[in-house]
């Protein structure tokens, strides 16, 4: 790696949804030094959010995904600009954004360029109960797995299923988050005394996916991140080390893992569904039997963890950027080994009592590591430290509370 | 020469040609770009060898083409480049390497777009990355200058990467510029129904109005280039002041048109308004692509009627009824007022022109001037 290139090497406009979260604000730094004009994008809620106050955005548009606001965002973007057959690129960060993309894609094509697969490819792997279906169609290795909209239908999946099983949200609601805002999904290590037991913790008569439990640690979950782009496919696998919360949260520590098989089998289940642009899959491997289950697909937009691969020398979303812009990039031979840290849930894990043997022994092997961070970076640190004195102002704030009362 | 950075097991050989090689090896030249992805007019053995014969001494141009062959002497990859010593900032001297049919920062030539490696399909990628040690292991050049490349080749992919030399490099790309091409496959009723109507009117109803007060007609394929070329000089000194040919490049444009129309066919058409000249347009096939390669045009009374957009809307339904002829190339640049080309509906492209700068002083100059300039227009 010897060539630096100058900060204005390529041209092109950029619009990232999720611009008041960690996965857009991590695409805005993987895109930082290029060129591009980076602009954010993100609902009225992220407005007091630290990442839309970073320096990396040109301007943050608060307002819904939607046709009309998308149109108008992009007219705005082309505003002044001599040449306008060069649309801006649409990056993706949040799931609802990309159903809500996919499902206008014909009318927003002419004001911005992106990639995503089609509709009902989108569709299915949006939703859980879909893929599950889809899988075992098409001989995807997922866990068993029922989809519920009643109580009586909770019953019979607690009946039929082995334990543990964990529990999840179809679509994950606002109910859901204010009862377990930590939790993706709630574990059964064994079947409840009874339905109504489990019915005062949990609406069962929404929509809901029970799943067996696939046995591991945090650091049996591997992943793929590509990019299938228009003529070129680009990946990287990596291991997680730590989740938060622990076994069924998000990724709070992960490392590279160069691994051809696992690369393979993750390109192959992706390629079963005819995938376009920026996605991702998750597998666990079973301890006692050594399979790798998929457990959860990503469409048409970056991962939680995907500054991964921007560590790594593996940028996918600079790759995608290239390729709506119409450039032609040379996708890396080799990668760096490289970690990546949310440092707030990472301490949360540590704290957790994670015993460190499984640590070393997942970042064991690892030589010249790249380490980055979800939100320190020398370039703006001044979003962690805002981040931790938020934290502290929290904690403060909960001690004011409970001495007054 | 055996190239040491040898691709897996292929052994390639790489030479520098002589002049005399070069242009003795027309055919063998042309059959390599016939299969290779960069096969447009401007890497034709014609241009390439006609440039070099035109612009070459007045320069001072030293040839530097590097050839690249398999273990059976099969042609595999051409890099058509040429060194150049000058002074940075009258200064500092730079010898730099360019390619041959561009005179960046030297002089006025022709503007050739499309320039690039020749390599063949069959593993470009090897021979791109061979072609590129080639240069790396060459240490008397301080600067490359790679103009008007198209950002979708497989070159550019492998000189934006950060490994494509293993010296120190500072890569700066100096010109972004935009073309527009034009696919003629479709029925030419539905190209024209797609465009706005403003520009439908313009290109190809505004003729009616004038051939309703006045006699309108048009001529192709003129014969003489001299006179079509002194018309296009003439209507440019009118609209920009300058003409668009100097006298070199008006005899390397006659040379070339006078090339065996079986490879490189040219064509002059105008548009005449009561006998008299209002218009005219250069274009050049090769490879089933119509190249525009000029368009001259007369102010109108008629405030409304642009006899340029009349001429180029009679080129392009020429062009849709060509059995010849799949993309008419509008290629880089813009109008006087407006990006005109873009309102035909046509696939936009860009041209970049990097350098790549491995002297030591030129570096830091050069990242101090980038890092001035970039803050100037892009406060943070």
């Amino acid at each position: 790696m010897t060539g630096t290139f100058s900060k204005t090497f390529f041209e092109g406009t950029v619009l990232i949804n999720g611009a008041n979260t960690t996965t857009g604000y991590n695409a805005a730094r993987s895109l930082r030094g290029y060129g591009f004009k980076i602009y954010g994008q993100s609902n009225e809620d992220g407005r007091h959010s630290i990442y839309v106050k970073s320096r990396l955005w040109e301007k943050v548009f608060f307002s819904d995904i939607s046709e009309a606001n998308l149109i108008g965002i992009s007219e705005e973007l082309m505003h002044g600009t001599s040449i306008k057959s060069h649309k801006p690129v649409l990056i993706l960060s949040q799931d609802q954004a990309v159903d809500i993309v996919s499902r206008i894609s014909k009318n927003i094509a002419p004001h911005f360029s992106f990639q995503l697969p089609s509709r009902e490819i989108t569709n299915v792997l949006l939703d859980k109960a879909m893929y599950s279906q889809w899988a075992s169609e098409n001989g995807v290795l997922i866990p068993r797995t029922v989809h519920t909209k009643t109580k009586k239908e909770v019953g019979h999946a607690l009946d039929s299923l082995t334990y543990p099983l964990v529990i999840k949200p179809l679509y994950r609601a606002d109910s859901w988050d204010k009862k377990f805002p930590n939790d993706k999904l709630l574990k059964m290590e064994c079947q409840p005394k009874s339905i109504e037991a489990l019915s005062s913790t949990l609406d069962l008569n929404t929509e809901l996916v029970i799943q067996e439990w696939i046995p591991g640690e945090d650091s049996d979950v591997y992943f793929l991140l590509a990019h299938f782009g228009n003529e070129k496919t680009t990946s990287i696998g990596g291991r997680k080390i730590f989740q938060w919360p622990i076994k069924s949260g998000s990724t709070s520590m992960c490392r590279t893992f160069n691994d051809g098989k696992m690369e393979e089998l993750g390109l192959e289940a992706l390629k079963l569904a005819n995938p376009k642009g920026l996605c991702s899959i998750e597998f666990k491997r079973n301890r006692e039997n050594g399979m790798y289950y998929v457990t959860e697909p990503t469409v048409g937009r970056n991962d939680y963890q995907s500054f991964l691969g921007t560590a790594a020398g593996c940028n996918l979303t600079l790759f995608y950027t290239l390729d709506c812009l119409g450039y032609n990039y040379l996708a890396p031979d080799t990668t760096n080994n490289a970690i990546w840290i949310d440092e707030i849930n990472c301490i949360r894990s540590i704290r957790a009592s994670i015993p460190l043997s499984s640590f070393t022994s997942t970042i064991s092997g690892l030589k010249n590591v790249t380490l980055s961070f979800a939100n320190f970076s020398l370039f703006e640190p001044k979003i962690i430290f805002r981040l931790c004195l938020n934290i502290l102002y929290g904690k403060f704030r909960r001690l004011i509370t409970l001495a007054n009362n | 020469m055996l190239n040491e950075n040898q691709p897996d097991d292929e052994c390639y050989s790489i030479v520098k040609l002589t002049e005399r090689q070069f242009y003795e090896m027309q055919q063998e030249w042309n059959e390599l770009l016939e299969n290779s992805a960069a096969n447009t007019l401007f890497l034709t053995w014609e241009w390439q060898s006609l440039w070099w014969k035109t612009w070459a001494k007045i320069f001072s141009l030293s040839l530097n083409i590097i050839t690249i062959r398999n273990r059976n002497n099969v042609l595999l990859g051409i890099a058509p480049l040429y060194s150049h010593n000058c002074y940075i900032a009258k200064v500092i001297p730079c010898k730099q390497l360019q390619f041959i049919g561009n005179s960046s920062k030297i002089g006025t030539s022709v503007r050739s777009e499309f320039l690039d490696f020749i390599v063949h399909h069959d593993d470009s990628q090897k021979i791109i990355k061979a072609i590129l040690a080639a240069i790396d292991n060459d240490y008397s050049w301080d600067k490359i200058i790679f103009a008007d490349m198209i950002t979708k080749s497989e070159t550019f992919a492998a000189i934006s990467s950060r490994n494509a030399f293993k010296r120190k490099t500072y890569n700066r790309s100096i010109l972004k510029d935009t073309g527009i091409r034009i696919g003629t496959t479709e029925k030419l009723s539905t190209y024209v129904e797609a465009l706005s109507k403003s520009v439908r009117r313009s290109y190809f109803s505004r003729r009616n109005r004038i051939s309703a007060s006045s006699e309108l007609s048009t001529q192709t394929n003129r014969e003489s280039s001299e006179s079509s070329l002194a018309l296009l000089n003439s209507f440019h000194v009118l609209r920009w002041g300058t003409p668009c040919f100097d006298a070199l490049a008006c005899e390397f444009h006659r040379q070339l048109c006078s090339i065996n129309p079986t490879t490189i066919s040219r064509d002059f058409s105008t548009v005449t308004i009561d006998s008299d000249y209002t218009s005219i347009i250069y274009n050049i096939d090769y490879n089933r692509t119509r190249y525009n390669l000029q368009l001259g045009f007369k102010p109108t009374n008629d405030k409304k009627v642009s006899t340029g957009h009349i001429q180029l809307g009679y080129s392009l339904e020429d062009s849709f009824a060509a059995n010849t002829v799949d993309k008419f190339d509008l290629l880089a640049g813009n109008g006087k007022n407006t990006f005109y080309k873009e309102k035909l509906n046509g696939e936009a492209y860009r041209l970049f022109t990097i350098e790549i700068v491995s002297h030591r002083l030129l570096r830091l100059l050069y990242k101090i001037n980038d890092s001035i300039y970039r803050k100037r227009i892009l406060p943070l």
